[in-house]
């Protein structure tokens, strides 16, 4: 019985295994440990011009007060105070205020959120600044059920 | 006699026996990487194939070999090393037009549908395009990805055969005229009633909640004007005029994604359908 | 002196056979020397080149005698480039073919402990049980446990290792590692319900002293508010506060009390299976 297994394995798998082989590769360290996947906050409160200073520094002081006390609450990667400040850093304030509440009525929205945004990770959607931005090659549309690892 | 010939056989055996040192033995001769070599490529291993083939003098190859070099190194990705090889292969070897379409397919994987189409003029006659060929096939394919003016449908799916006709003549449709929606209809609609222009663009729940979300504060505004508050009153007022604006903005680039999974869609059914059908390429007997 | 035919004959066959007996043992030279250089490459290092001279060596051995040989050395090098899928491949195929049920054994071994690296640990228990349970292998039951015990290191079960390693031998290093770490790390469970019992007790059990006292203030200062609002019967507002506010920082704080337990165990885990890969001598995967 595990012949058969095992040549039903070599004659489903051998030419999917092959693929390794066609870029050659080095010997990989082989490694223990186990990574989390746990993005942390970036804290800083500086920035480029003024204004994003100020806006770095604004965000700062709401995520260590207020967010980082209230649990994970919104369902899309990037949050939305994150989704807030690159709106505001990729556009203008006026535009990023715009796409801003576009999202909050998006996160309103709790049903049929599985048929239109692609996931990440186990538990969140991933809904990034770049297809909002109005400016059509910038959009890179990803199907609802894609599973993406990280940024 | 025998005894002389037993003894010189047996003394030069084990002499060659002796001499032989791993890297020049007899499984390293021409004959057998060529054997090795078939079989990786028939196992799909094709860069330890290519690599065999390579290691055989190049005056001593041959078509086949060259061939065989080519596609395994097109399968990898190797294209212009692949496309090379393929224009190695003489012009009077019988493979040379099987190369042809294997260069077009690379031309076609390696997005240049321009240089695709101006290698298929300058190797062939343009009225050779009516007939049935893996060539021209590719050639009016290659319209489909790129934003040239793409050629009228009786034209474009002449070259196809019967069971392909009802896909290509679909692809041809989606693309000449493709069901995409306007954004500036959607933030128009968006600008009359809330929540409209995303309705329009397919996203019916959404619009529905910032239709809901726009009323309610408009709503508490105009009851705390009523009731005299006029800070809470502004307050729900401005709050009302952001999510309105917020979903006109959000109706634009809505429809601006509608379009964009359209586009989507139809490479991904393109690329499904060019899969199946192998480039048009006929499969070749190298392997059994 | 006349030669017969039949002299004649056997002197020719004599001959032939000679000859053909040398082509057999020049065959065998040419398969050892083959083996040779793959197992060369190996050693060198280079992994890839080495594959392909054992599967060379495979496709010649037309009588397929040393098909586990080169199957075992192709998962090997597999593993080292860190392909484990392969690895795994090769080594079901050469499970087929051993010559004597130790190497059927180690082979098994060899399966599970790339299934560990894998981190497909569901998969290697499931295979440990499968071992156990194999009458053929009851001699072995102490390096199954060993091996078993590793399953649960990868596994993040520290206590579980422990008792693993306690079963082959009181005195263990493996068994002593693995009690310190699951001593010091924290539990879940109640970092979770210290949480449930005071908002910011749990942040408290896990070292996090000013999210502790944040998460606190901000609980009692929202109830405070609801509470307010209730006694002077404003039902509406009180309603409002504790379900926007009151219940979201308190989960909240139930969230960050279980995370940062989390955190500070997996740090401990990983520098401990920092430590086993760099500073353990005895067999790991």
């Amino acid at each position: 019985m595990k012949i058969f297994f095992v040549l039903f394995l070599f004659f489903c798998f051998s030419n999917a295994y092959s693929q390794t082989d066609w870029v050659k590769w080095e010997k990989a360290e082989l490694i223990y440990l186990e990574d989390n996947g746990q993005l942390k906050r970036d804290y800083s409160i500086s920035g480029e011009s003024l204004s994003e200073a100020t806006l770095n520094s604004l965000a700062s002081v709401y995520w260590f007060f207020i967010s980082d006390l209230d649990g994970d609450n919104c369902p899309f990667k990037p949050s939305c105070s994150n989704f807030f400040v690159e709106a505001v850093k990729e556009t203008n304030l006026p535009q990023g205020v715009l796409i801003f509440f576009d999202r909050f009525t998006r996160d309103l929205n709790i049903f049929s959120r599985a048929n239109k945004y692609p996931r990440f990770g186990a538990k969140y959607y991933y809904d990034p600044v770049s297809l909002y931005t109005l400016i059509e090659d910038k959009i890179h549309y990803l199907p609802p059920n894609t599973f993406i690892k990280s940024e | 006699m025998t005894k002389l010939t037993l003894i010189v056989l047996s003394v030069t055996s084990f002499v060659y026996a002796q001499t032989i040192d791993s890297n020049s033995s007899v499984l390293h001769r021409k004959e057998n990487i060529i054997k090795f070599a078939d079989h990786l490529f028939c196992e799909k291993d094709y860069l330890r194939s290519a690599n065999e083939y390579l290691r055989i003098d190049e005056a001593l190859r041959g078509d086949v070999i060259d061939f065989k070099i080519a596609l395994s190194l097109s399968a990898i990705g190797d294209y212009s090393i692949a496309k090379n090889t393929f224009g190695q292969i003489n012009e009077s070897s019988a493979y040379y037009s099987l190369s042809k379409p294997e260069i077009m397919k690379i031309f076609f994987l390696e997005e240049e549908y321009s240089e695709l189409r101006k290698y298929y003029s300058a190797h062939n006659n343009l009225s050779l395009l009516q007939s049935e060929s893996p060539e021209s096939k590719l050639y009016f394919v290659s319209y489909l990805k790129d934003n040239e003016n793409i050629p009228s449908l009786q034209d474009f799916t002449r070259p196809f055969n019967l069971d392909e006709r009802e896909e290509v003549n679909f692809l041809h449709q989606m693309k000449a005229d493709p069901p995409s929606k306007s954004p500036i209809t959607a933030s128009i609609l968006s600008a009359l009633i809330p929540g409209a222009g995303k309705i329009y663009t397919g996203e019916i729940s959404d619009g529905v909640i910032a239709l809901i979300t726009t009323g309610l504060f408009a709503f508490l505004a105009y009851d705390n004007f009523q009731a005299d508050h006029n800070f809470r009153a502004w307050l729900f007022t401005g709050l009302a005029a952001m999510f309105y604006a917020g979903n006109i903005y959000g109706s634009y680039s809505s429809a601006q994604l509608y379009n964009a999974r359209i586009k989507f869609e139809f490479n991904l059914r393109l690329d499904s359908f060019l899969k199946s059908k192998n480039y048009f390429i006929p499969p070749y007997e190298f392997c059994e | 002196m006349a030669l017969t035919s039949t002299t004649l004959t056997f002197r020719k066959l004599l001959i032939i056979v000679f000859v053909l007996a040398n082509n057999y043992v020049f065959a065998q030279t040419y398969l050892q020397a083959q083996y040779n250089y793959a197992t060369q490459l190996y050693n060198d290092e280079q992994y890839f080149d080495a594959i392909t001279e054992f599967k060379r060596f495979q496709f010649f051995d037309s009588l397929n005698q040393y098909s586990y040989f080169t199957n075992k050395s192709i998962a090997m090098s597999y593993k080292q480039g860190g392909k484990f899928d392969e690895a795994i491949y090769y080594y079901s195929l050469a499970e087929l073919n051993t010559p004597n049920i130790d190497s059927l054994f180690n082979t098994k071994i060899e399966i599970i402990k790339t299934n560990l690296l894998r981190r497909t640990i569901y998969r290697a228990f499931d295979l440990l049980n499968d071992l156990n349970n194999d009458e053929r292998f009851n001699s072995k039951k102490d390096q199954i446990t060993y091996w078993k015990g590793w399953a649960y290191i990868f596994n993040n079960e520290w206590e579980k290792a422990s008792e693993e390693f306690a079963k082959v031998d009181i005195n263990n290093q493996l068994k002593q590692i693995c009690a310190n770490v699951a001593e010091s790390q924290y539990s879940e469970s109640t970092a979770k319900i210290l949480s449930y019992i005071l908002p910011g007790a749990g942040q408290f059990y896990t070292g996090n002293y000013i999210s502790g006292i944040l998460s606190f203030s901000w609980v009692a200062l929202w109830t405070y508010i609801a509470v307010e609002a209730f006694l002077a019967d404003r039902i509406f507002d009180g309603l409002l506060v504790t379900n926007f506010l009151v219940f979201r920082f308190y989960n909240g704080n139930i969230q960050n009390a279980e995370n940062f337990a989390n955190e500070y165990n997996s740090e401990i885990s990983n520098w401990t299976l920092n430590y086993l890969q760099h500073n353990y001598r005895g067999p790991k995967p």
